[in-house]
């Protein structure tokens, strides 16, 4: 009896120790430390409030300025949006109403983009493109729409940026709607393939106003494109990790007639946001000068400054109430985060978000200050 | 102790009938959708580097314990195989429940349906009658 008690937990704890061996083994192939450093400058944002929106379903759609308003989105419903007013903190409930019944139907997969004084309803699969103004909120259809995509950024009042799928090749591929003939133009040399031209290419289109600039962030290398509203190249820059080659393996399942990544994907930039003359990155990588301990409790963000093309700092958001940051934007004044069913307002602190404000008197010594503290840093990198 | 006996060869015998159904199906549901097994494996967050091995070994293992639990002379060697597989499964799981950044999707059949929380359960019931089958051969062979 006693041998065999023995023998049973031998036997478990040689099972156990194995298995976590494995674990250990595999972990450590997957989460390499890579050869890149960041910059943590103290405090560049700070909690203001946190507002319970109920549901975990909500994703950012869009902020207005002038009224200190941002608009939230709600994936399971897509004729619904949250109104928040940053300054006072109140929400609004907003349902879009549709010009006729004929248009109301159940877009599954659309996305509401709020550009004052519009606001659009994409469908990329029905398709579908619908635009009102947010003093009716009332969508009715405005612009050429028959074809497919699986992301749509309205770049002027009657064109679209959109990434879809190359029918022949079946590769992901850029273009531009517009309305007039010929209505649909692909941009094929973009996106550079390096393996399957579907998962190695995916990334996240953005717009930035400000600018002018369309931008196409890779999501497994370091690298994004910055586009005009012609779909020319502009630039193609580096995001500060060493990640140049996508490591992602993928593979067709016949039997399923479907292609699935075969390997956990080694994701660069998860997450982004461009606004004014930032690009704000959630990076998946830590750096060299990361405490792994911090670095999983939290999400790391890296700003770049799209007018200096620099890399200019990160910042840490926490999580809360152990709800990792899902998506985030930023406003002049203000970072938002949505933590699972919790939106979180942060303050902007404008020493380090230096180009929200035009530069006055008083923003210049904090520059100086800026500067100052950047040498250090590089004294602490050696 | 005839009686006591004669019902614990039935107990063993129960259990170990109870792990080659386990093992037969589950071993012969991972070869019948080979493929898309073998993705699922290298898309697990623990297994990611060392998939492709594990892919093969475990179906082939479970069949290898399933014939071992049918002769009697090697029932307590299998059962101690059976026992030790079910605590490498359930560590697997705490491991994914615990440290994995995501959570994978699970194994083939009406496993598959399972929660990762009910399959946890599940495994470790399977190693209580383990125990209870090696308790009661080793037992038996003492008297």
């Amino acid at each position: 009896m006693k041998t065999t008690i023995v023998k049973l937990i031998t036997c478990a704890s040689l099972s156990i120790t194995m298995v976590v061996c494995l674990y250990a083994v595999s972990n450590k192939l997957t989460h390499k430390q890579n050869s890149f450093h960041r910059y943590f400058p103290p405090h560049p944002i700070l909690l203001d409030t946190v507002i319970h929106i109920k549901y975990n379903s909500y994703y950012f759609s869009g902020y207005d300025a002038l009224n200190n308003n941002i608009y939230l989105g709600n994936i399971t419903a897509p004729l619904h949006l949250l109104k928040v007013n940053l300054l006072s903190k109140d929400t609004t409930q907003i349902s879009i109403k549709m010009n006729s019944t004929s248009l109301k139907k159940y877009y599954a997969k659309s996305r509401i983009l709020v550009i004052p004084p519009d606001f659009y309803l994409l469908d990329g699969i029905t398709p579908k493109l619908l635009k009102g103004n947010i003093s009716s909120w009332k969508a009715s259809e405005f612009m050429y729409d028959n074809a497919y995509f699986n992301e749509a950024i309205p770049i002027g009042p009657k064109s679209m940026a959109i990434r879809s799928i190359d029918a022949k090749k079946q590769e992901l591929v850029l273009g531009k709607l517009s309305n007039k003939p010929p209505y649909v133009t692909l941009a094929p040399n973009l996106l550079k393939k390096q393996w399957d031209g579907i998962f190695c290419t995916d990334g996240a289109l953005l717009y930035n106003t400000k600018r002018s600039e369309l931008i196409y962030i890779y999501y497994y290398r370091n690298q994004y494109l910055i586009m005009d509203t012609t779909m020319q190249l502009v630039d193609k820059r580096k995001t500060i990790d060493t990640n140049s080659i996508a490591k992602i393996k993928s593979k067709a399942i016949d039997a399923y007639n479907s292609k699935t990544m075969t390997a956990p994907p080694f994701l660069v930039n998860k997450n982004s946001y461009t606004y004014n003359d930032y690009l704000l990155v959630h990076s998946n990588l830590m750096a060299k000068n990361e405490s792994p301990e911090r670095f999983k409790n939290s999400t790391v963000i890296d700003v770049y400054n799209l007018k200096t093309n620099t890399y200019d700092f990160s910042f840490y958001i926490n999580g809360y109430k152990g709800f990792k940051l899902k998506r985030f934007m930023i406003t002049d004044n203000h970072l938002l985060a949505i933590h699972h069913n919790y939106l979180i307002i942060y303050e902007l602190n404008q020493n380090w978000f230096s180009e929200m404000k035009p530069i006055s008197n008083q923003n210049k010594d904090n520059i100086a200050i800026e500067s100052g503290n950047r040498n250090t840093e590089h004294l602490y990198k050696k | 102790m005839k009686w006591s006996q004669k019902q614990t060869n039935l107990i063993t015998e129960t259990i170990s009938i109870v792990f080659v159904i386990l093992f037969v199906y589950a071993a012969v549901s991972k070869f019948l959708d080979y493929e898309k097994f073998s993705i699922q494996v290298s898309q697990s967050p623990v297994l990611t580097s060392i998939g492709h091995w594990i892919v093969f070994l475990i179906p082939t293992l479970e069949i290898i314990i399933a014939i071992l639990l049918a002769l009697p002379r090697l029932r307590l060697l299998a059962l101690y195989a059976s026992y030790s597989l079910m605590v490498m499964f359930s560590t697997y799981i705490v491991l994914i429940l615990k440290f994995s950044p995501f959570i994978p999707c699970a194994c083939g059949g009406i496993l598959d349906s399972m929660g990762w929380t009910a399959h946890l359960i599940f495994n470790l019931f399977f190693v209580a009658i383990a125990t209870i089958g090696i308790l009661l051969l080793t037992q038996k062979s003492v008297t």
